[in-house]
């Protein structure tokens, strides 16, 4: 892959987008659907994920659309120039947004856990100073580093699950209810922050080297993600049960916590799955600067890389030390987010891919008027 | 020949720099100057203040086999959290909570409800004390079991998670004593027990419990209780039940066991019907091991069970108003009909107390020994 510029393969796509949408909203997101749907929130964590599947559809169908145009080309030809600007423009807000919420929940997490005495600053400033450094080493860098750090990820994840869900009582997940009282998809588009970083499909596809395979390619990233989603929300209420789960803000850390591996040379799990689940949001962070970046070149294809990413570093900071400084309450911040999911998941694709219909409709229409009217001459 | 330019060696010193800053090192403290506690006792002194007392085993006098491995420091404030910044501030070396092991609380303190709810959630939100903490209650004051010398015990918190890690099947299964679950269980049934130690002549005694509700410690019971209390549960196995055959006790012991709590209806109440299953052996019987035998001993096998279930069902349900069992809970997650049928006109209280039991018990015994 080093030999090919800026081009990644399939299972890296894959990779990439495993590691972009798993951050911080995977960690709290039983607490979240509990919230919601008591012991059957795991049904919405299953219904959001069908949702980010039809998202995932959605977006590649677009993609697919204009094969040789990247995210601000086929918008300023769908949408016109002026409204392609300001959606760039507010999908790097978003960005920002995203990254520095990653980057608050995580850096108060990091100094209850592992780094109690150690400034807040200094943890989320370096993991900016990073994330941008490796930003700016391009796509094939994280594409390689992915591949890696994905199966350190799920691996050590995995390992956990089955040791924590040895210990679950499941008989915590009853009485099963479907019924007409929850409204399932409202509830299922406000889980939909559990998805964040999804939207960059958008970036990724002009880098994907076979470009057929890659709607098939981000079904299947959606679907591991889902399925990761449902099964830490299912043991997560079989262990806690929803009463107590509603309470806790981290309970995938706590649930590991809890775990006792005979023998092991480690005492406390949660500081080794916090070591694994920092390159998830380390991932989070590189992407979010990165794909801002995209854009921002594309706008300003005259800019100059490492100003771009030190500028959006920068913005980050700012935003994260507001976050940190202020007390925001944490439910608003969701539901901005939330909301700018959807308009980049649902309402942007849909409307792009009704205007490109019409468009594509009014041009045939025009041409076949035309090649009535010149038969009409000809007779 | 290697070459090396400019660049390469800034971002060298950077990452020198970044690993010497960035590590969240600056107020280390070696484990050489670090106090492991082991051990926290609580109390309420008589002015109302929080004691705290901590075990601490010194590692050299652990490794050299000396008896007297603890250091003891006590504190007092109005606070836990300031309780134990006041027996830092006591030790000479920095006091690491990471590897506390159990935690005791006194018996008085076990009873008050407003303190103990606030030292608990001190604990619950302390990052640093594992959720796999043991949470015990002393009998009188927890300084005093700590300042007890015990018989063969050279570190205390290390010998109660050892005795409890070796009986994995036995009755103390049934203790809500881990940190985690005991949150978990208090938050959803409001009923917990919690292993009671005391100390008679110079040992230790681990076998009875503590009955908390709603809060507070309620009642004491015996291990004849937690063993009743732990076969409806179906978590032990490998436990010796001694039935009286013509004067003679007859050790049984339970090789594995099978067992269901379900729910129905009748006349107007929910039944629980416990089922039991238990395959035995028989190790120790002086006398014929003839079918008509075997056949008594299982008979009276099963009633000593059932006597023992419907006793501690007694002490919880009947005399204690105490779901230890979570039966309203379970009725809930299995038959939500006939739950909301029984609950919605009912205080928790009268529910339980409506409750009729119903014990089904069938044993076989499959082994009768070897004689060699």
């Amino acid at each position: 892959m080093i030999f090919s510029n800026d081009k990644i393969s399939i299972r890296q796509m894959i990779s990439i987008v495993i590691l972009d949408v798993f951050g911080t909203s995977i960690i709290v997101l039983p607490q979240k659907a509990a919230i919601l749907n008591s012991q059957n929130g795991w049904l919405i964590v299953l219904f959001t994920s069908l949702l980010a599947i039809l998202a995932t559809i959605l977006i590649t169908t677009l993609c697919q659309k204009e094969i040789n145009l990247n995210f601000y080309e086929h918008t300023k030809k769908n949408l016109t120039k002026p409204i392609a600007i300001l959606i760039m423009f507010v999908f790097v807000i978003k960005n920002v947004l995203i990254v520095s919420y990653e980057l608050s929940a995580f850096t108060s997490m990091t100094s209850q856990i592992l780094l109690p005495t150690r400034s807040l600053v200094m943890i989320y400033g370096s993991m900016i100073v990073v994330g941008a450094y490796c930003a700016m080493q391009g796509i094939e860098t994280r594409a390689r580093l992915s591949e890696i750090v994905v199966f350190l990820l799920l691996l050590s994840l995995l390992f956990s699950l089955i040791l924590t869900s040895i210990d679950a009582d499941f008989k915590n997940l009853l009485p099963v209810q479907i019924h007409g009282d929850v409204p399932y998809i409202k509830y299922s588009f406000s889980l939909m922050f559990a998805f964040m970083g999804l939207e960059y499909l958008y970036l990724l596809y002009p880098y994907i080297s076979d470009k057929s395979k890659y709607k098939s390619g981000a079904i299947k990233s959606v679907a591991i993600l889902g399925f990761l989603m449902t099964v830490i929300t299912i043991i997560a209420t079989a262990n806690f049960n929803y009463v107590t789960l509603i309470e806790q803000r981290w309970p995938v850390l706590d649930m590991i916590s809890e775990v006792n591996i005979i023998g092991a040379y480690f005492e406390r799990q949660d500081a080794l799955i916090m070591s694994f689940w920092i390159m998830g949001v380390f991932s989070s962070v590189t992407a979010g600067i990165y794909y801002a970046s995209v854009i921002i070149m594309d706008l300003i294809p005259k800019a100059k890389t490492k100003y771009v990413i030190s500028i959006i570093a920068i913005a980050i900071f700012v935003v994260t030390d507001i976050y940190m400084g202020v007390e925001v309450d944490d439910a608003i911040v969701i539901k901005t987010i939330n909301g700018l999911l959807i308009f980049f998941l649902f309402i942007f694709p849909i409307l792009s891919l009704s205007v490109a219909k019409a468009k594509e409709m009014y041009k045939v229409g025009k041409t076949q008027k035309v090649g009535e009217n010149q038969n009409v001459k000809g007779e | 020949m290697l070459k090396v330019n400019n660049y390469k060696i800034l971002l060298l010193l950077m990452t020198i720099c970044l690993t010497l800053v960035f590590s969240g090192c600056k107020r280390n403290v070696s484990v050489e100057h670090r106090d492991f506690v082991d051990t926290i006792g609580i109390d309420i002194t008589d002015t109302g203040n929080i004691k705290v007392t901590l075990l601490i085993p010194d590692p050299g006098k652990v490794s050299k086999g000396e008896k007297e491995v603890n250091q003891i420091v006590t504190s007092e404030a109005t606070t836990f959290t300031q309780a134990l910044k006041n027996a830092d501030k006591q030790s000479a070396k920095k006091l690491s909570l990471e590897n506390v092991r159990i935690i005791v609380a006194g018996e008085e303190l076990a009873k008050d409800k407003e303190k103990q709810a606030i030292i608990f959630d001190g604990i619950k939100r302390n990052s640093v004390i594992s959720k796999r903490v043991i949470i015990a209650v002393s009998k009188g004051k927890a300084s005093d079991l700590l300042n007890t010398k015990i018989e063969g015990v050279q570190i205390f918190g290390k010998y109660i998670v050892e005795y409890y890690a070796q009986s994995p099947d036995d009755i103390y299964t049934a203790y809500d004593k881990k940190l985690g679950k005991l949150i978990s269980k208090m938050n959803v049934v409001q009923n917990v027990i919690v292993p009671e130690i005391s100390v008679k002549d110079g040992k230790l005694l681990l076998e009875n419990g503590v009955l908390f509700k709603e809060g507070k410690a309620i009642n004491t019971f015996n291990s004849e209780i937690l063993r009743g209390y732990a076969l409806v549960n179906g978590k032990i196995n490998n436990i010796v039940v001694d039935v009286e055959l013509d004067g003679e006790v007859i050790p049984i012991t339970i090789k594995s066991s099978k067992n269901k709590v379900s729910f129905t209806e009748k006349n107007g109440s929910v039944v629980v019907n416990v089922k039991q299953q238990y395959d035995c052996s028989l190790t120790e019987f002086n006398g014929g091991v003839s079918d008509q035998n075997i056949k008594k001993l299982e008979r009276l096998f099963n009633e000593e069970i059932k006597n023992n279930i419907e006793e501690s069902y007694n002490f919880f349900i009947n005399e204690n108003n105490s779901d230890v069992y979570g039966f309203e809970d379970s009725l809930k997650k299995e038959n939500f009909d006939l739950y909301s049928k029984y609950t919605n006109d009912a205080t928790n209280v009268e529910f339980i107390r409506g409750l009729e039991l119903n014990v089904v018990v069938n044993s076989k015994i499959i082994s009768t020994g070897s004689i060699r």
